[in-house]
């Protein structure tokens, strides 16, 4: 039965390509040169500018710090204003260099590592239900639209920066790209696997499905908060 | 899904009569637009950006099987199970089978045209089987069992009053309210607890990238991310027209995508999968299923006209700017595709015969090929249809020597300047004399059936050209 099975699918894969196979083909012109966006490229202050601002046309509160402890004074002024009673972080490299259990000791947060944890029902109950908010770091950030890249593995867990009502984003400044294809090279070429999923996040979840309305957090976090790190 | 085309006359004159959606009509294509254009003038030269998108979309196109091959040899590599489905009924058996193995109860859909093409809900509930449409405009086309109104917001025109009776009703809306917003928040609530324990993701597939293996999903809502973050079993559908050549390609189709459609310069979420899970990760499918569907693609792919057809991103854009759809929206085309690009593809899809009034309901306009970012020319497929329709009808002998005969006349009688003087004298004055009431009457089946719609006033003594003649004398 099984063997069976099989086999139809491989008739249909070779008989879709066939048939496309036997058409003749066209010859492509050669492509010219992709068009750039209007002003690249853009360095140094410039790439931040422009990354501020498109945050800014999302409606995405910027926290401007220098260092890891200008981003705990961040957290804690977010903290008081959400009312933090229990978060979710990422162990990615920018998070696990920060001392985020200490400062939940002393600020009352119950601060949860999806990545430490065996990803089962206790953990999927605690970002589906429990955390507040979700602190992740970033690979990348791009200019061009104010976006963030993860690269999702087991420290950098799919679910922390999209369950909870809350995401605060950590992006060192050295993580910043002007454009989309900077990513190719980062992504894709170095040794190894690519990682099973890259996520791009720009602003919040939001809809527009009824009568056009915007409504943010509509399967997602209804905030997104960027902790940018000047000095990292 | 069961298309609905052959209504489309009917359909349409009922649409007109609809107050409300003519004032949503009135305003909503139009702010897309607006939005459209300031998007795209983030690029140096929008022309120059749109007509690379469209050499792009040409080339995945022209090598279509090749890419197709690259893209399945890479994403087997990276783990992902790579399936192909020739129609809509083996694509929907195959769902429904590892549905079955895998002992699934409900299931949970990111939005795709590709499943609405081809019935893979109901044939999911055929079975048995609890299907959820997350996105929240597709939710509330689910729940109210209507097609999708446009490609981008599926119920964007549906009046509140209706979403709340059916969320009270459906969705576990506790009080009525009205409130776009908290609506929005009740539909989060009832699926969010699916999410929570979701044991099979649905999703479409915007673009396949045959260099790396990797699909790619574009939202905004998050509901694709998590049913790809939470379900052991993820399942994504792909028409073979997916796939484009190489990471950066998708990059600018992204770019090019997400400007055309909602003005935004990307969406909130983009994600690319290259196969399940890794050893050790906490989250995300332990095993990735891609199904590449054909579903009748392959058969018109030789044609090389027909073939551009298939290198529609599904930005909406052309949609926007119809002024068909600008007044009858997306219901009476019947079928999961809507707009102009409904119009072209409806009828690949679901044969001429049944479509006829889709392909002859445009005026040739060209506005959507003004704005097609893969430079799509619907007026000249449309016409190449309306051509494919007549050389099918005329194939009596007789009806090809007749035609044959008219026009050797016309050759004629066009040829020599004398030759066209004295025939529109004598064919002026045998009309000019029927002609009663602005109609004209006593000509024959075949001049007042293409004059019933047309009218003719009394016609003047003399041509502009003897009258010309008499000015210059004097």
């Amino acid at each position: 039965m099984g063997r069976k099975e099989g086999g139809k699918e491989k008739d249909s894969r070779n008989l879709i390509l066939n048939r496309l196979r036997s058409s003749v083909s066209e010859v492509c012109p050669a492509r010219g040169v992709r068009p750039g966006l209007a002003d690249p490229p853009w360095t140094g202050e410039e790439k931040i500018d422009l990354f501020l601002k498109n945050l800014a046309d999302l409606a995405v509160p910027v926290y401007r710090v220098k260092d890891y402890q200008g981003a705990l004074s961040a957290l804690s002024e977010i903290a008081e204003g959400e009312g933090w009673k229990k978060i979710v972080a990422s162990t990615d490299p920018v998070i696990s260099a920060l001392p985020l259990k200490e400062w939940g000791r002393d600020k009352a947060v119950e601060v949860f590592y999806p990545g430490d944890s065996a990803g089962d029902d206790a953990c999927r109950k605690v970002l589906f239900e429990e955390a507040e908010a979700g602190i992740s770091g970033v690979d990348y950030a791009l200019a061009e639209s104010g976006t963030l890249v993860l690269l999702h593995n087991r420290h950098q867990p799919r679910l922390v920066s999209l369950t909870p009502p809350s995401h605060v984003a950590l992006v060192p400044a050295s993580s910043l790209l002007a454009v989309y294809e900077e990513l190719a090279g980062r992504i894709f070429f170095p040794e190894g696997d690519p990682p099973a999923q890259v996520t791009f996040i720009t602003g919040p979840s939001m809809t527009a499905d009824i009568q056009m309305t915007l409504f943010r957090g509509m399967h997602g976090p209804r905030n997104l908060i960027v902790v940018f790190l000047e000095a990292l | 899904m069961r298309s609905k085309t052959r209504q489309f006359a009917q359909a349409a004159r009922a649409e007109l009569q609809n107050e409300r959606s003519r004032r949503f009509l009135s305003n909503f294509p139009h702010l897309f637009l607006v939005r459209r254009e300031a998007a795209l003038a983030t690029f140096s030269d929008p022309q120059e950006a749109q007509d690379y998108a469209a050499s792009i979309r040409r080339e995945a196109v022209a090598r279509l099987p090749l890419l197709l091959e690259e893209f399945e040899r890479n994403a087997s590599a990276r783990g992902a199970r790579v399936l192909w489905a020739r129609d809509a009924e083996e694509a929907c058996n195959l769902v429904v089978k590892m549905a079955r193995e895998r002992g699934i109860v409900y299931t949970a859909k990111g939005k795709s045209m590709l499943t609405e093409e081809i019935g893979l809900n109901e044939a999911l509930e055929e079975e048995g089987l609890e299907v959820f449409e997350t996105d929240l405009g597709e939710f509330i086309a689910q729940q109210l069992k209507r097609p999708p109104f446009h490609i981008v917001g599926p119920a964007i025109n549906v009046p509140l009053e209706e979403i709340r009776d059916i969320f009270l009703a459906k969705a576990g809306l506790l009080e009525p309210t009205l409130d776009p917003v908290k609506l929005g928040y009740a539909a989060r609530l009832f699926l969010r607890d699916k999410f929570h324990h979701l044991r099979l993701g649905i999703t479409g597939v915007n673009m396949a990238i045959a260099e790396t293996g990797g699909i790619v999903n574009v939202e905004n809502e998050g509901n694709i991310r998590l049913a790809k973050g939470v379900a052991p079993t993820q399942i994504s559908l792909m028409s073979i027209d997916k796939v484009v050549p190489t990471f950066s390609d998708a990059l600018f189709l992204l770019r090019m995508l997400c400007r055309n459609c909602t003005g935004q310069k990307i969406s909130s979420y983009v994600t690319f999968d290259h196969g399940p899970r890794r050893p050790g990760d906490v989250d995300g499918p332990d095993e990735l299923i891609i199904i590449i569907v054909d579903n009748g693609r392959s058969d018109f792919y030789p044609d090389a006209k027909l073939r551009d057809a298939l290198r529609c991103i599904r930005c909406g854009a052309c949609l926007n700017i119809c002024p068909i759809y600008g007044k009858i929206g997306g219901y009476p085309y019947g079928f999961a595709y809507s707009g102009p690009i409904g119009q072209i593809l409806n009828p690949l899809l679901l044969g001429f015969e049944q479509t006829r009034d889709l392909y002859h309901a445009c005026t040739l306009c060209g506005a959507c090929r003004s704005v097609c970012p893969a430079g799509i020319d619907h007026p000249g497929l449309l016409v190449y249809y309306r051509c494919l329709e007549v050389e099918r009808k005329n194939t009596g002998t007789m009806k090809v020597f007749g035609r044959g005969l008219l026009f050797a006349l016309l050759a004629f009688g066009l040829s020599k300047r004398g030759r066209l003087d004295l025939g529109v004298k004598l064919l002026r004055s045998w009309v000019g004399d029927k002609i009663r009431e602005g109609k004209p009457r006593g000509l024959g089946r075949f001049l007042e059936g293409w004059l019933r719609k047309r009218d003719l006033p009394p016609l003047a003594r003399k041509t502009f050209a003897e009258r010309w003649k008499d000015i210059s004398i004097r």
